[in-house]
């Protein structure tokens, strides 16, 4: 027999199979009686119950999604109420079409009225007064275009 | 009793908090587990405290265990997580105490049948775990590739590959020691 198992490494493994025993009922006995004694030690965590992350994982996403929503509309309010509130402001009662940057061209223009200068040709100064007729009026969209530029 | 033990019903008896879920996996399973671990830790005694853990693991986390989509590969997984955390663990003594090892048991108790016996032991112990784990399972445990690629979560072929290897390997060891 020796004389095969050195023809042939692999029957010494052929020879030595099933020789991982199975567990003994002594092994069975303890293995079971230390899991018994776990098991009503400890109360299943929501880490153990499977589908407890995926919901919350749900939930946490959408208050996250609510919440930016609702912030987002506090913040479109306060601006649309900024809006409304220079709408409906007396300065701008008469305009249909009020343009949020007209006092800054108002400021303009007044600022190149008083720069012009007083002995400047009569030329220059129609070219400026059309120019400051055109900032006068660039809130009123509809004439805005050609008032001043024939 | 363990050809009636279904998956699905273990799966009922941990949800219903009935620890006779416990038995029917040791029925099914405590066999293969057992002789998976032994094939990580080639170490009995070590590979039975494991397998002790496993169980214990299995009674903590009974929930878990229940929602497992399949639960022959997720009690594999399980068994080996446990077997290399105690090859972490006990990486010091164990370096110490491995040539002594003895994890393989001889049949026919004879001084010829020990010497075998050691010699596919260190034959097996160099082994890397991955070709020693399919090696032992289908030599030792009579598993198919296809079972034992359901244990361990991997494919037919890779299975195939690894027995391979591992097995020339194994005859290359038991070649240089027997000549």
């Amino acid at each position: 027999m020796n004389s095969h198992v050195e023809e042939n490494p692999l029957d010494v493994v052929e020879m030595t199979r099933h020789q991982i025993r199975g567990p003994s009922p002594e092994l069975r006995k303890r293995v079971l009686h230390a899991a018994r004694a776990a098991w009503p030690a400890v109360e299943p965590t929501p880490a153990d119950i499977p589908w407890v992350f995926p919901v919350l994982r749900l939930a946490a996403s959408l208050v996250a999604a609510v919440s930016l929503v609702h912030f987002m509309n506090v913040v479109g309010s306060q601006t649309a109420a900024r809006w409304l509130a220079f709408e409906k402001s007396p300065a701008n009662a008469d305009s249909a079409n009020v343009s949020p940057n007209q006092p800054m061209l108002s400021r303009l223009a007044d600022v190149a009225a008083s720069l012009a200068p007083k002995n400047a040709p009569q030329e220059l100064i129609n070219r400026q007064r059309r120019i400051q007729e055109f900032l006068g009026t660039a809130g009123d969209r509809n004439g805005s275009r050609n008032v001043g530029l024939q | 009793m363990s050809e009636e033990i279904t998956d699905n019903e273990i799966r009922a008896r941990l949800v219903a908090d009935d620890s006779a879920a416990l038995d029917m996996i040791w029925t099914l399973y405590a066999s293969n587990l057992l002789g998976y671990i032994v094939s990580i830790l080639c170490s009995r005694h070590d590979a039975e405290d494991a397998l002790q853990e496993v169980f214990v693991t299995i009674a903590r986390k009974r929930l878990a265990v229940a929602g497992a989509r399949q639960l022959k590969p997720y009690l594999f997984r399980l068994s080996r997580n446990v077997a290399l955390n105690r090859i972490k663990k006990h990486k010091r003594r164990r370096e110490r105490e491995h040539e002594a090892s003895e994890w393989l048991d001889p049949e026919d108790g004879t001084e010829q049948g020990d010497d075998r016996t050691r010699h596919l032991e260190a034959a097996l112990t160099s082994l890397p775990e991955e070709q020693r784990s399919v090696v032992v399972l289908k030599f030792f445990r009579d598993k198919t590739f296809r079972e034992i690629g359901e244990m361990l979560c991997i494919s037919e072929n890779t299975v195939g590959s690894r027995y391979r290897y591992g097995m020339a390997k194994l005859k290359a060891f038991m070649l240089e020691v027997l000549q």
